[in-house]
């Protein structure tokens, strides 16, 4: 089971407030209270740190009321009675989830052997699910070039290190340069990795379009050469009619936007969508996809988008 | 009953979050979900579980709460936090920190006995009203405990004895488990060990910063129980190097679903379920067999393909997000018939819907213009299909062709074309009217 109290923020909050004690009763700094303890101001600070915001109403008085007998309060101390900073074992369901989790075809991206659970059971396989409707162009995560560099880009984000990259362009011309690798991106859509870089501006690469990459002294950090891309965001407002269904199928459909929706009336609800600029051309295809129940009312170079487009299909007519 | 911020159920809070995150439009007296009561204790409760990602408008109609979240800008689901709420019994706790406190290494044995000795003699003799834990009570928690996998009974002594069971070393698996948290199903569950290893790493930290002695017991035996074998803490990181782009976040709101249906399926059995799908009553829908997860990058939906048993359709998708009390309900001896049956027709899905044979098929084809110097095009049409054929017909013009269950599923892809498309033909006539019925309404919207 998923939603177990063995998983929640209050037993790892709880864990933390125990190791916080024994530390300081273990610590050879340990001046004023030699069995450990913290102080009230401390145990708010762990609350605040690791659990919800309301908790620092609940917790503080569990503990008072001894409600949780491993902690008590002891003057103006909290103190406990376990000898040894809380652990758990991986439960089936997690031990399970990993195992399904080395058997998928992207592991291999990952220099990871976890010889303890040769015999447990996945929790799912590659048979019981799929994700119908990704690209079939996805990232070649068997190539061993391919996962080479996808382990250095990694071990480079983790050392804060520079790179010096080389990528085909869109022109399939190659192109070299030196960055500050930030993060990897995933999309499940396009099952591709971008890089994310630092250079003048915020910059994107495709994985799959970078052909070489070594670590780099700091200095090679150039940014000429590359098309610095506009990081602008746009809000775009659409007005839904709830026809077919239209309304939970656009507010799913951008829900992983930020995003404000009101509704008009019964039937008409406008919805302002705050994306990338560099992203304008997917979300002009992604608002065609829904037909004339979502209308774009701004702003109007995005309208001018779909309006061009449709422009043409009317000259080119339909049979 | 007195506000608890943390809850016993999650479903009642689920379908809150759904509306808050997806929709996030209605006021207060909107929600006919529950009482308005509960609809105020649940926005506190989301309040202070999700508190930064909560906006608030006002309207004519009141204050308006929804959430708010840009997942692309995450490295971790915000919405795991929700599902990390159990409620508990006093009781559950202290029971849990004490039996793991006496269990501290996989080496160390004692039978029921032995442990309720120790928790009265050790743990609760200074407190003032001291709980008192009986042999049926230890014996369900290990009981529970056992199932969960977090103890050995030793069934060959007598009395029994009780272990841990032993430590996997994640080390390796950090950027792995920090990946797939967001990227496979039920990534919740990989959140759960990133709790737990960033929890050990908490602990490496404290016992470097107090510069407490390494050596002494406490501290090895944290390190041989640990998932973080670690030589260096203080350069060690669990942070994540991922973003994720297309991230429908809200799937993480039907883990326990899906878990329960890969369980199913690993089974081979039966399942019965409650489904929500309108403003209605929910059905109980029972004898059914699970036979895949549809996972859609592009809508956020989850779909069950499922096989029913006794009924002409054959073949049912059922949305995950409106399925709850999931049962397994017994062994269906004819899942892998089935399952192969389905192998033959899965060609034929463009979304989520399956029929009985293939001579239910529907004809699906349309052209498109594409000019020498639009190569991407005409990748973009490959790389998007997701079954059927492409014809070049001649320099500028290519044909998509295919046989499908549902023409319905594929009319959103092809209006991603609008601007290219000459001619349609789909054998589902009323279907193919009402596609250029709509293109006819989208100019007149657009005023062309």
């Amino acid at each position: 089971m998923i939603f177990s109290e063995i998983y929640s923020v209050y037993y790892i909050t709880a864990a933390k407030i125990v190791a916080e004690i024994l530390s300081n009763g273990l610590s050879n700094d340990n001046k004023d209270c030699s069995d450990g303890g913290i102080s009230e101001s401390e145990l708010t600070d762990i609350i605040n740190k690791n659990a919800f915001s309301e908790s620092i109403l609940a917790i503080p008085e569990l503990l008072n009321s001894e409600k949780w007998q491993f902690i008590q309060k002891n003057q103006k101390e909290y103190i406990t009675m376990l000898k040894n900073f809380p652990s758990r074992p991986l439960s089936h369901l997690e031990k399970r989830w990993l195992k399904a989790v080395l058997e998928d075809p992207r592991i291999k991206l990952f220099n990871i052997d976890i010889p303890e659970l040769r015999n447990t059971i996945p929790l799912f396989t590659n048979e019981d699910y799929m994700v119908f409707d990704k690209y079939s162009d996805g990232d070649p995560f068997n190539d061993e070039a391919y996962i080479e560099r996808f382990r250095l880009i990694s071990n480079a984000i983790h050392l804060k290190k520079p790179i010096e990259i080389e990528f085909l362009n869109k022109y399939a011309q190659c192109k070299k340069v030196c960055v500050f690798p930030l993060r990897l991106e995933y999309s499940a859509k396009d099952d591709k990795f971008r890089l994310i870089v630092k250079g003048r501006n915020l910059n994107y690469f495709n994985l799959g379009r970078i052909t070489s990459c070594s670590f780099c002294s700091s200095e090679k950090i150039l940014t000429q050469g590359i098309n610095v891309r506009n990081n602008k965001t746009i809000t775009i407002s659409m007005e839904i009619t709830d026809r077919r269904n239209a309304l939970e199928r656009v507010m799913l459909h951008f829900a992983h936007f930020d995003k404000h929706a009101k509704k008009i009336d019964d039937d008409h609800y406008i919805i302002d969508v705050k994306c990338s600029k560099n992203d304008e051309l997917e979300l002009v295809i992604r608002v065609l996809s829904f037909g004339p129940f979502l209308k774009v009312i701004g702003p109007d170079s995005f309208i001018e988008l779909i309006r061009k487009r449709l422009k043409l299909q009317k000259e080119l007519g339909l049979r | 009953m007195a506000y608890n911020e943390l809850i016993k159920d999650f479903e009642k809070i689920r379908k809150y979050i759904r509306e808050f995150y997806i929709y996030g439009f209605k006021s207060r007296s909107e929600y006919s979900i529950k009482s308005s009561r509960s609809y105020d204790d649940e926005k506190r409760r989301m309040e202070s579980w999700l508190g930064r990602h909560m906006t608030f408008t006002r309207t004519s109609k009141g204050k308006i709460a929804a959430i708010s979240i840009d997942s692309r800008a995450f490295r971790q689901n915000p919405l795991y936090r929700a599902l990390k709420t159990a409620s508990f019994t006093p009781r559950d706790i202290t029971l849990h920190f004490i039996l793991f406190d006496l269990l501290y290494t996989d080496s160390e044995k004692l039978c029921r006995n032995e442990i309720l000795d120790k928790i009265n003699d050790c743990y609760l003799k200074d407190f003032k009203n001291p709980m008192e834990f009986d042999d049926k009570t230890l014996f369900n928690k290990l009981k529970e405990y056992i199932s969960y996998g977090f103890i050995n009974a030793d069934r060959t002594s007598k009395p029994f004895s009780y272990t841990r069971t032993g430590s996997v070393n994640l080390s390796s698996a950090i950027d792995a488990v920090n990946f797939f948290s967001e990227a496979a199903p039920c990534g919740i569950i990989g959140s759960f060990i990133k709790d737990l290893l960033n929890y050990e790493l908490f602990i490496k930290k404290l016992i470097s910063k107090k510069s407490v002695y390494v050596d002494n017991d406490v501290c090895k035996t944290f390190n041989d129980n640990s998932c973080l074998k670690i030589s260096d803490s203080a350069n060690t990181t669990l942070k994540s190097i991922f973003l994720f782009k297309h991230h429908y976040i809200t799937q993480a709101l039907d883990s326990d679903i899906l878990a329960s249906l890969f369980t199913a399926m690993h089974e081979k059995s039966f399942v019965s379920f409650s489904y929500h799908s309108g403003s209605g009553n929910p059905n109980n829908i029972d004898n059914i067999v699970p036979i895949r997860i549809y996972i859609s990058a592009q809508s956020g939906r989850q779909h069950l393909l499922a096989y029913r048993k006794q009924t002409k359709r054959s073949y049912y998708s059922f949305r995950i997000d409106y399925m709850s009390k999931v049962k397994i309900t017994g062994r269906c001896e004819q899942f892998e018939q089935i399952r192969t049956r389905y192998n033959r027709l899965k060609p034929y899905i463009w979304g989520v819907n399956c029929k009985r044979c293939i001579k239910y098929l529907e004809h699906v084809e349309f052209t498109v213009v594409i000019n020498p110097d639009e190569n991407h095009i005409l990748h973009r049409l490959e790389r998007e299909k997701r079954c059927g054929n492409i014809s070049k017909i001649d320099d500028t013009h290519y044909k998509f062709s295919a046989d499908i269950f549902d023409t319905n599923e594929i009319i959103p892809w092809i209006r991603t074309f609008i601007c290219r498309i000459t001619q349609i033909n789909f054998s589902n006539r009323s279907i193919e009217n009402r596609f250029k019925k709509d293109i006819q309404s989208m100019y007149e919207i657009y005023g062309i």
